[in-house]
């Protein structure tokens, strides 16, 4: 057994609510009272691509929930889009604990990256938005514009990472700092500028989408 | 009347973390972050101890050099009330009395919350636990990506109930935390104290951004305080 999945159960023994047992392999059942029973695969890996999706998904027997446990784990938009269409929930450690209680492991997407998504889906002036990765999408506008926005998650994102998502992921127009309590350091604001970018929260970042 | 400057953040910065939150009128020693306010209003006034104009109170007390109003010295903390009293009676209110007060806040503020130096390690741990606990479980409820309310969601009510949380109760709750530190220094081993210099950046990293908005420059809360005279 991989420390992830070692770890996995451990976490579910002390939370009390739910027990979670091995199944083998990377495979954990997870029972809790009053809520469906949860398949879930503990995945190492660092990058969950389309093929890392479907292998999972065909070689896991009733696979509700895929959880990458990794905290640099990173999920590919084909990998999201096949396994939301599969009914097979995708995420962090923390999104599977909550989707357990919550009993709805089959839908659960990412906890970190699902508000803003949703944000963005639900915004009038964006007409299509294309998921390149959980934290990397493509939006068009109303007015046309094609936007690529990268969204950061910390508290107070630093000039490094700024550097490190341009880096891993390309070039992007705007990069969303997504935590409602953050603010990015004004070195991060200089990063994304001497990058040709700009870092911003979310009030600017509606008001940039809605300019005519 | 003298074009004016803002007051800079490191002043108010340091305004602040001298009153630790309270307003710096002996007899007063009032919050200046009031909890049942809610929302991110306080009733911090910075007043001038020597006023700009040549009018102003206790214009009449300013030093021969060249003086800077809107120097640290110069400032004094103060809740609504007491600021419009020693503005409306300087007489009662001279510069030495106002200075004495900001000189000996942090002992009467001390006194007033009956923080004192204890005789063994175990009632100065008594005396920190309490309090630390309360901030542990606003932590653990609210904090920015660790607690168990808190959502990424960029449209949420908990980030504006965090800053508010942070200024009426974690922080006074830390400036009581290092004054009873502070105050039994003397009870503490090498690593506590190094500990103790860690958690003061740490409290100052707080204030500079809850209180200034400066961000960036927070440290983490020190694991090892949770040791702290134990
Ligand atoms: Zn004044
Ligand atoms: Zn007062």
């Amino acid at each position: 057994m991989n420390w992830q999945v070692k770890y996995a159960l451990a976490n579910f023994a002390k939370e009390g609510r739910s027990r979670a047992e091995h199944l083998g392999g990377e495979v954990i059942r997870i029972v809790t009272e009053d809520r469906p029973d949860v398949v879930a695969a503990i995945t190492a890996a660092a990058n969950v691509d389309e093929a890392t999706a479907v292998d999972y998904r065909n070689s896991v027997e009733g696979l509700d929930f895929l959880c990458g446990y990794r905290a640099e784990c990173v999920w590919e938009g084909e990998a999201i889009r096949f396994l939301e269409e599969n009914r097979v929930g995708w995420g962090s450690f923390g999104t599977l604990g909550s989707a357990v209680l919550d009993g709805n492991a089959n839908s659960a997407q990412h906890k970190v990256y699902k508000f803003s998504d949703r944000l963005l889906r639900q915004y009038g002036p964006v007409v299509t938005v294309d998921r390149e990765f959980d934290r990397i999408h493509r939006v068009t506008l109303r007015n046309g514009e094609e936007l690529r926005i990268g969204m950061i998650a910390d508290y107070e994102p630093t000039a490094d990472q700024v550097r490190t998502l341009w880096d891993r992921f390309g070039p992007v127009d705007i990069i969303w700092n997504i935590n409602p309590n953050g603010t990015p350091q004004p070195e991060a604001n200089e990063a994304g500028r001497e990058l040709g970018c700009e870092v911003m929260l979310w009030n600017e970042l509606r008001e940039r989408l809605a300019r005519e | 009347m003298a074009e004016r400057k803002a007051i800079p953040a490191a002043t108010r910065l340091h305004l602040f973390s001298d009153a630790a939150g309270f307003c710096q009128k002996p007899d007063c020693l009032e919050a200046l972050f009031p909890a049942e306010m809610g929302g991110d209003k306080h009733i911090a006034e910075m007043a001038h101890v020597i006023p700009h104009g040549d009018a102003g109170p206790r214009h009449g007390d300013r030093p021969a050099d060249d003086f800077d109003p809107d120097a640290f010295e110069n400032l004094i903390l103060l809740c609504p009330t007491c600021h419009t009293k020693i503005d409306k009676d300087p007489e009662a209110y001279p510069r030495n009395v106002l200075l004495d007060w900001k000189a000996n806040h942090l002992a009467r503020l001390a006194h007033k919350q009956g923080i004192r130096a204890y005789d063994d390690r175990e009632h100065a741990r008594a005396a920190v636990a309490g309090i630390m606990a309360e901030n542990r479980a606003i932590w653990e409820k609210f904090a920015p990506e660790e607690g168990s309310d808190f959502e990424y969601d960029p449209e949420s009510a908990t980030a504006p109930a965090w800053d508010e949380r942070m200024r009426s109760v974690i922080l006074p709750n830390h400036y009581r935390t290092l004054a009873i530190i502070e105050a039994n220094l003397g009870l503490a081993t090498e690593e506590e104290r190094r500990t103790f210099a860690e958690y003061q950046e740490h409290v100052r990293g707080l204030s500079e951004r809850h209180i200034c908005g400066v961000s960036g420059r927070a440290i983490r809360f020190p694991a090892s305080m949770k040791e702290m005279f134990a």
